[in-house]
């Protein structure tokens, strides 16, 4: 079970993960759709009212481009027999867990306790507690799916370099931020160019 | 059950090389100080995965699959294997 949940590269095939990886992209692209979450960034996830069916595509496909291809050239200086392929179904399958996210804005519930919150603030009224309990719940959840994320994520990218040591981490760590940085430029400037 | 070869010395780690050998038909025994093979100073299980490149003919895709591991994780067996053969030959 563990094996499945955090190392599912040791084990299958990437055949396997690259269907069930595609699979959980085309529903996770549906799902953002339907409950209007932007996944504008590879760690990114916020709600709105409204999203429209360009945006989640183009989200979801720079978040898996940026970072498969950063992850790859990274892989590359590590160990030159790195494939694109296992790098590509790492991403694919460390999203998985970004898409349950968008259940939080179910009937626009999450956008609506975010927008409770931010105008308490801005006019000093006093905050629900259901907009609290809201908040907090969403954060728990949100930390604990970013973390499982981030935990498929090292680990498949470990496989498919052979990485070791420091050096291995300190590139991830420096891949994802670089990854975060490109993907929401990439996405900004697609936006504007297709007037989105 | 089958004994395993030892190649690292018990007390300093260093490696074990052979001092005697024996014909088990006539028992013979020959003596002398004649180092370890290099696939010998592997451990079993490298020795496994050595045995299984040979009898796959080198296809790392067949391993994987009689072995239940994905490609890569293979692949990283093998380069590992190569690392140490790689330090063994450069101690030697």
């Amino acid at each position: 079970m563990k094996t499945l949940l955090l190392k599912p590269f040791e084990r299958y095939s990437e055949t396997l993960l690259l269907l069930v990886g595609l699979l959980a992209f085309a529903v996770g692209t549906v799902l953002s759709k339907l409950f209007n979450t932007h996944f504008d960034g590879v760690l990114d996830a916020h709600f709105s009212n409204t999203i429209s069916w360009t945006e989640t595509i183009l989200n979801n496909t720079v978040n898996v481009v940026c970072l498969t291809v950063i992850l790859f050239l990274v892989g590359k200086i590590i160990n030159h027999k790195t494939r694109l392929v296992d790098l590509l179904t790492t991403v694919l399958i460390a999203r998985i867990p970004f898409y349950p996210l968008v259940f939080c804005n179910v009937g626009n519930k999450a956008f609506k306790s975010g927008d409770e919150l931010v105008q308490s603030a801005q006019h000093h009224t006093q905050v629900s507690t259901s907009a609290i309990v809201m908040l907090v719940i969403m954060v728990l959840i949100i930390l604990a799916l970013i973390v499982w994320s981030v935990s498929l994520l090292y680990n498949g990218y470990k496989t498919a370099v052979n990485g070791k040591g420091m050096k291995a981490i300190v590139l991830f760590i420096a891949a994802i931020i670089v990854a975060e940085i490109s993907s929401k430029v990439v996405i900004v400037s697609l936006s504007n160019t297709l007037k989105l | 059950m089958k004994p395993k070869l030892p190649v690292t010395c018990p007390s300093c780690q260093s490696s074990l090389s052979v001092s005697q050998l024996t014909c088990n038909t006539c028992q013979t025994g020959v003596s002398g100080n004649y180092e370890l093979p290099f696939l010998l100073q592997l451990t079993p299980d490298e020795q496994q995965f050595v045995f299984q490149f040979v009898m796959t003919s080198g296809s790392l895709k067949e391993m994987a699959s009689q072995m239940g591991n994905s490609y890569p994780t293979v692949r990283n067996k093998l380069d590992d294997i190569i690392s140490k053969i790689n330090e063994l030959q450069q101690k030697s």
